[in-house]
């Protein structure tokens, strides 16, 4: 498809003709733009002395340095990469720390209205910098995707914990930045206590993911009440969607968040405890895997879609949801069948209490997809003869 | 609402909008498919499209392309903005899927044309700001250099080297990382 420009030559098509390094500064800029990576960006300065003056000022710094971050922590034994692979990684990183310098040092240049950077082995001044690039400098969506640390060594054995290096990181604040997706390889997360109402007047989507949140000496919680202003329509009064995900070190989240907030996901958001959300316009909330979750309360009347799914063996947790009369549709239920009746009292479990409260409380469901867990050989053959007067189902 | 929007809808409908080429021909588009172009589009809100808008960077040849897109492109906004598609609506969303693959055809065969055309349609979505015209002429321009090496990207497009050696080799240097 790529080759059917050159080959298509119609009369007048411009056969000797060099009619793209005619096109204006800010086409050409478009066009590096919508190349996939830095890397097809910067082979074009080599073009021309035309072209050499643009690389310096593509508003897109694409850089996906070796393989992108898992989406789970499950380790691959043997490591992910040979030693060629890491010897790219580090060219890649340098390369990516220069562009980076380079723009920096650009004073009045334009801003990069995309940064992406994905890369594991990176060094705690690396992310450092990257942030602090990233809150100055670029207005769209910065991206920046550290995967967390491997669990196992390229020979196979296990990385000890202290040998693993602890990353730090600032999280940018920035007034222009539209789609904020930062996965930190497990990095201790500072908000700085700066963000204030506006903060992020523009960003519509924000991703935390694989960060741990302390204490920065403004008492107990000091962290988690900056977390939640940060994700407050006062702070981001814009946003469309928020994603937590591999969170740990903040027990309680509570906030009133923008009315244009459509979608909540909490993914393994591990050490909370406590969550209260009003969230007047939210269309979709995800709850999963935040295992120790004792009492959330969720203020969403016009919402849709809820998978809610907790899988630990504490204490029911209390739940309130109101907006669960308009819900029309949930995700990935999970039943139990044929467990000891001992397992199976949701006053007592919280592996059964969200399935209760979603199935009484969600009356106007017209769409449900569920997981029956069952642990016996008999518990296989009732679902079978169950399930075959059920439409619709897999 | 519905009743005063459905008339609207009409009035809509109704009002046409000439457009004038260079080479001074005439064409009688909905307003709804003009303002795909937010020149136009700000044209209109200020009340000087009587007696036709001209276009002067624009030839027949190129327009008659820029009006089949936004023609085609316009009742896909229409239809977005009339489906009260929700989560559960599962047959609205069959048919937003169908008509999005419908959509994507076109846009593939609408690209089928000679590099100078290709061109001339950047130049043209670039003049009548026309964001997804632009976006998809952009991408098949960017599509062509992707993964290419320098000598081929000069050779498809003509570009002529004018670095010295020297400059070459410095770039060279630079870049070395983009070259691996």
């Amino acid at each position: 498809m790529a080759d059917g420009i050159s080959q298509r030559a119609g009369r007048d098509d411009g056969r000797n003709r060099d009619l793209i390094s005619a096109l204006h500064d800010d086409l050409l800029l478009r066009i590096l733009g919508l190349l996939p990576a830095a890397s097809d960006a910067a082979r074009t300065s080599i073009l021309s002395r035309r072209w050499r003056s643009l690389w310096p000022n593509a508003p897109v710094l694409r850089f996906a340095i070796g393989e992108t971050p898992k989406s789970t922590t499950s380790p691959t034994v043997g490591g992910s990469g040979g030693h060629s692979d890491r010897n790219d990684a580090c060219w890649l990183i340098s390369a990516a720390t220069t562009a980076i310098a380079r723009r920096t040092a650009a004073v009045g240049g334009p801003d990069v209205e995309d940064l992406q950077l994905h890369a594991a082995d990176v060094t705690p001044e690396h992310v450092t910098t990257w942030l602090a690039f990233a809150a100055r400098r670029v207005t769209g969506r910065p991206t920046l995707a550290v995967p967390p640390p491997e669990l196992f060594a390229d020979d196979g054995s296990f990385v000890d914990e202290c040998d693993r290096q602890c990353l730090f990181a600032v999280l940018p604040s920035s007034v222009t930045a539209q789609q904020m997706s930062l996965t930190l390889g497990t990095a201790i997360l500072a908000i700085p206590t700066t963000v204030a109402a506006g903060a992020f007047a523009a960003l519509t989507d924000l991703l935390l993911s694989h960060a741990h949140l302390v204490g920065d000496g403004d008492g107990a919680g000091g962290h988690e009440r900056r977390l939640s202003r940060l994700v407050s329509s006062s702070c981001c009064p814009r946003l469309w969607r928020l994603r937590l995900e591999y969170i740990t070190g903040v027990a309680a989240l509570r906030f009133g968040a923008a009315s244009t907030l459509r979608e909540l996901e909490l993914y393994r958001v591990l050490d909370l405890r406590a969550l209260d959300v009003d969230a007047p316009g939210l269309s979709v909330l995800r709850v999963e895997a935040c295992h120790i979750l004792a009492a959330a309360r969720v203020s969403a009347p016009w919402l849709e879609v809820v998978t809610w799914k907790q899988l630990c063996w504490a204490g029911a947790p209390r739940l309130e949801l109101d907006g669960a009369a308009s819900v029309r549709c949930i995700e990935d239920l999970l039943m139990f069948s044929h467990w000891p009746t001992a397992w199976l009292d949701p006053q007592r479990h919280s592996y059964l209490t969200a399935p209760w409260f979603l199935i009484r409380h969600c009356t106007s469901v017209n769409q449900l997809s569920m997981t029956f867990i069952g642990i016996s050989a008999t518990a296989q053959v009732f679902l079978k003869i169950m399930m075959k007067d059920i439409p619709y189902h897999s | 609402m519905a009743s005063a929007g459905s008339g609207d809808e009409k009035a809509a409908a109704a009002a046409m909008i000439t457009l004038i080429s260079s080479d001074n021909e005439k064409f009688e588009v909905t307003e709804a498919t003009a303002t795909l172009s937010q020149t136009i589009r700000h044209m209109i809100e200020d009340g000087c499209t009587d007696g036709g808008v001209p276009l002067p960077n624009v030839t027949s040849k190129i327009l008659a392309r820029v009006i089949e897109y936004c023609k085609k492109h316009a009742t896909a906004a229409a239809g977005e903005e009339g489906s009260s598609s929700s989560f559960s609506d599962a047959a609205f969303l069959e048919v937003d899927r169908a008509f999005l693959e419908e959509l994507e055809e076109f846009d593939d065969a609408f690209l089928e044309v000679d590099r100078a055309t290709l061109f001339d349609l950047i130049l043209a979505a670039n003049y009548l700001d026309i964001k997804g015209l632009l976006n998809l002429t952009c991408q098949k321009v960017a599509d062509s250099v992707k993964g290419k090496t320098p000598e081929q990207i000069r050779e498809m497009y003509n570009i002529v080297n004018d670095l010295t050696p020297e400059e070459e080799a410095e770039i060279r240097r630079e870049t070395q990382w983009a070259f691996e």
